[in-house]
């Protein structure tokens, strides 16, 4: 009996989950504490991972639909229905009718080669579920820096004597952060977190700040402001190193930290406390996630921080840097393989015409179809109006996932066609004209990019039950019959091919990852080249090397509190469930500890609504309703509740409203209304 | 002194992977349980007492105290309960359908393959550790020495 090592299938921590194989099958799980970021540990998540690898739902055979239920058939039936009826669209209805969401847990390979295919059969629409959490990290970050990744390595952050935590909920949803943020605070670092909710990570802070909802901005302006009137600028660092610096303090121009504070809804004390000691340590992180990011302000929150970090100097160092904790196990993958709507591999920009071509040219064409395309959320409005007609999905489930679902759902019911590739019937699939089964992590070999921007290579360990099959070759299948390329590439001649595409990648193979346990850090350009753990220790990756200010003011959140939905709702996530809850919900060690939605609500609240813990009540925005179960909370505000989005129905209750550069959703702030009874 | 089970308190984030490991090492039994109030809390399992009340208490003695740790031996066990109500932290719970107690065992079938307890490895955040006593206060007394030490050598900017 051996153990196998792979990288873990959850989260963007990408630790290595270590599996025990006996006779073909996986029948244990074992801890291999060589993995440098998470030495050995596993999350709840991780620990459960065998019950989602063998569960009875899996699927394991190509599925039809057929009237109100399901016709199971072979590959050769399903692939050539397949690239039938796509053909078809494209044929009547040209290559922009088809949209494509790629997957943040398929491998690099598999993303690169299924947007490479939507390119390449004409359609601009390709974007996957970075969009829903990330963009304005892409977008904001690469303004700023050049460059939209995480730029310190997670045990970096035992180096950090101050790090500033917004809108990260890391101890339930990137547990093995933790462990670093202890070692800091072990050598005498002080750690700050600004949420709205008391989540299990607040409890690390040595100073809580319970901001308002949506008021990022707010927040770290008025850090900005006490900063400058404190003379705690680095001012060699911004002479030399930045560019944008006298635009940017001109914005602040006559604004005061109470005047933020106020909007905040902290101290003003509080505020100056935090950044005096922000700006004073040798070395200061900011740990940022989605409570900086699913706002309409999403990228101007991102840019905000982008501005501290460089008004102090605190970025290009050991212990001192910008760490958005990317969501997926491939996430950052998926994005760096150019599985988004306005970005080819390596970030090169669709509407570029320049860098199209150049990519266009590897692939052996002239041209690939202009940008950026419609993301996530456009696809579906866009399918509603019968623009889109065929998608295929990858891996994802917006039909839990995305904001407004109910429209999702209307709008995936209006395809022509729907093809979903995925491990178990979800709630998305269940809404396709052709489900294909596709084998999980533990059952393809590839290449995962995780948060640190580190590309780690994960080993087939069994076979995937039944007739399932990886992804890779499903994508390579498609693109055969449809004439886009002669035959399935392997992961390994994949990887080859990004190598030659994207200059980060340039020095990354297969043969180097497998005999590289510990990962590659991108950028990495040459086979001779060791990676890059730290990021702009010299220069930025903006054209003139210099970080660049980014004047940010304020805006209110699009929706309110008011008469008919007093109460502020947010929705986000809890330890035992991941994302649409497709895999956990299914884990009975998972779920056993949260069956079923709950709405969370201080205490004030449900003695004022006359609720005891465990009432079902009516949740109501403008979208829709849900019935859920009251858990009296001391995480919540008064006059604040929070829904975990684990549960199918809890997301017809948020905002489609997008960020104007990222176009992500604005998950995290909305009004809602609260009714006893089911 | 042997390696226990041992505890950082303000490392425990509440994250449950040690009860859904030790749940799936001892078929779906966890032996270890985060019990938190108020946004804090502690993962709770047998503090193998050197001078245990189980121990003293079970009629057909199968508890023993074996290098450093409380062993229970099952074969022995009438299910008669008087560990369960012995047991000042909670630590032993009873298998209703064997009518055994059980505790937390530090994992001893892992132990006769070399492999340490599933809590310790799969802590996330290292509050879960294995050690002896005396290396634990050790390693206690370095950490707060020198963040002393560094905060009164700090200097600002």
């Amino acid at each position: 009996m051996s153990v196998f090592p792979t990288v873990c299938p959850f989260c963007g921590a990408g630790c290595r989950l270590g599996l025990r194989v006996e006779d073909g099958r996986v029948t244990g799980l074992e801890y291999l504490s060589d993995h440098p970021v998470a030495l050995g540990a596993l999350c709840s998540k991780g620990n459960a991972a065998l019950e989602v690898l063998n569960h009875p739902d899996r699927l394991r055979q190509p599925l039809v639909r057929e009237g109100n239920g399901w016709k199971e058939v072979g590959w050769e039936q399903a692939l050539t229905m397949l690239a039938s009826r796509l053909d078809d669209i494209r044929q009547n209805h040209g290559g922009p009718a088809l949209a494509f969401l790629a997957s943040a847990k398929a491998t690099n390979e598999e993303n690169y080669l299924f947007q490479k295919l939507a390119r390449l059969l004409g359609s601009p629409h390709v974007d996957h579920c970075a969009r829903l959490c990330h963009s304005p990290s892409v977008v904001g970050l690469s303004r700023a820096f050049g460059s939209g990744a995480m730029t310190n390595p997670i045990p970096d952050l035992a180096h950090s004597r101050c790090i500033l935590i917004l809108g990260s909920n890391f101890a339930e949803n990137h547990p093995v952060v933790s462990r670093w943020v202890c070692e800091a605070k072990d050598r005498g670092g002080v750690v700050f977190v600004a949420d709205p909710r008391r989540t299990p990570t607040a409890a690390l802070a040595d100073r809580y700040l319970p901001i308002r909802p949506g008021t990022d901005v707010a927040l770290l302006n008025g850090m900005m402001r006490a900063i400058l009137d404190e003379g705690l600028a680095d001012w060699e660092f911004i002479r030399h190193r930045t560019v944008g610096f006298e635009e940017w303090r001109a914005s602040l121009q006559g604004s005061t930290v109470e005047e933020h504070a106020a909007i905040a809804g902290v101290s003003p004390a509080d505020i100056v406390a935090v950044a005096r000691a922000y700006a004073r340590a040798e070395a200061s992180a900011i740990i940022y996630c989605m409570g900086v990011t699913q706002h309409t302000v999403g990228t101007d929150n991102v840019e905000a921080c982008a501005n501290l970090a460089l008004l102090c100097g605190q970025i290009g160092r050991p212990g001192a840097g910008i760490l958005p904790l990317r969501g997926q196990n491939n996430v950052q993958g998926a994005c760096d393989m150019g599985a988004l709507a306005e970005f080819l591999p390596g970030y090169a920009p669709v509407a570029d015409p320049q860098a199209r071509r150049r990519i266009a040219q590897a692939w052996g064409r002239e041209d690939l179809p202009e940008g950026p395309g419609l993301s996530v959320v456009e696809i579906m409005h866009a399918a509603h109006e019968g623009r889109i007609r065929g998608m295929v999905v990858m891996g994802e489930n917006p039909a839990v996932s995305d904001p407004a679902t109910t429209e999702t759902v209307a709008a995936l019911g209006r395809l022509e066609f729907l093809v979903v590739q995925d491990l178990f019937l979800t709630e998305t699939a269940r809404l396709a004209h052709l489900v294909l089964p596709a084998a999980c992590w533990a059952e393809k070999s590839g290449s995962y990019t995780n948060t640190e921007r580190r590309v780690q290579w994960s080993e087939k360990v069994v076979d995937p039950p039944g007739e399932a099959r990886p992804d890779l070759w499903i994508i390579g299948e498609m693109g055969r019959r449809l004439g886009v390329w002669g035959s399935v590439p392997t992961a390994g001649e994949t990887l080859a091919e990004v190598a030659r595409v994207v200059p980060a990648y340039g020095g990354i193979t297969a043969e180097r990852l497998r005999n590289t346990p510990a990962g590659l850090f991108w950028p990495c350009p040459n086979s001779s080249h060791p990676g890059t753990p730290i990021l702009y220790r010299e220069r930025f990756n903006t054209a003139d090397g210099r970080g660049r200010f980014c004047p940010v003011t304020y805006q209110m959140p699009g929706e309110q509190p008011g008469a008919e939905f007093p109460l502020w709702m947010t929705t986000g996530r809890v330890t035992v469930h991941y994302n649409s809850g497709a895999m956990t919900r299914r884990a009975p060690s998972l779920s056993r500890y949260a069956p079923e939605v709950w709405v969370a609500l201080h205490p004030q609240d449900t003695e004022r609504l006359g609720l005891a813990d465990g009432d079902e009540v009516e949740v109501r925005t403008p979208r829709g309703q849900v019935t859920a179960r009251v858990q009296i909370s001391q995480e919540v505000q008064p006059g604040q509740v929070f829904l975990p989005f684990h549960f199918p129905g809890v997301n017809t209750l948020t905002r489609p409203d997008l960020d104007r550069d990222a176009r992500i959703p604005a998950y995290k702030v909305a009004a809602c209304a609260l009714e006893k009874g089911g | 002194m042997g390696r226990e089970v041992l505890l950082r308190p303000e490392r425990c984030i509440l994250c449950l992977a040690c009860e859904v490991a030790c749940a799936r090492e001892h078929g779906s039994q966890e032996r270890i349980w985060v019990i938190h109030h108020n946004g804090h809390g502690a993962p709770v399992s047998c503090r193998q007492c050197q001078t245990a009340p189980c121990v003293a208490v079970c009629p057909p003695q199968a508890l023993e105290q074996r290098n450093g740790s409380v062993v229970l031996v099952a074969e022995k066990c009438t299910g008669c309960e008087l560990c369960l109500w012995a047991c000042p932290f909670g630590a032993m719970v009873l298998d209703t359908e064997r009518g055994q107690a059980y505790k937390c065992d530090l994992c001893s079938s892992r132990q006769e393959e070399g492999l340490e307890p599933a809590c310790v490895l799969t802590c996330p955040s290292q509050a879960l550790v294995l050690n002896c006593v005396a290396d634990f206060a050790a390693r206690r007394r370095d950490v707060a020495g020198r963040a002393w030490a560094a905060g009164w050598t700090r200097r600002g900017r």
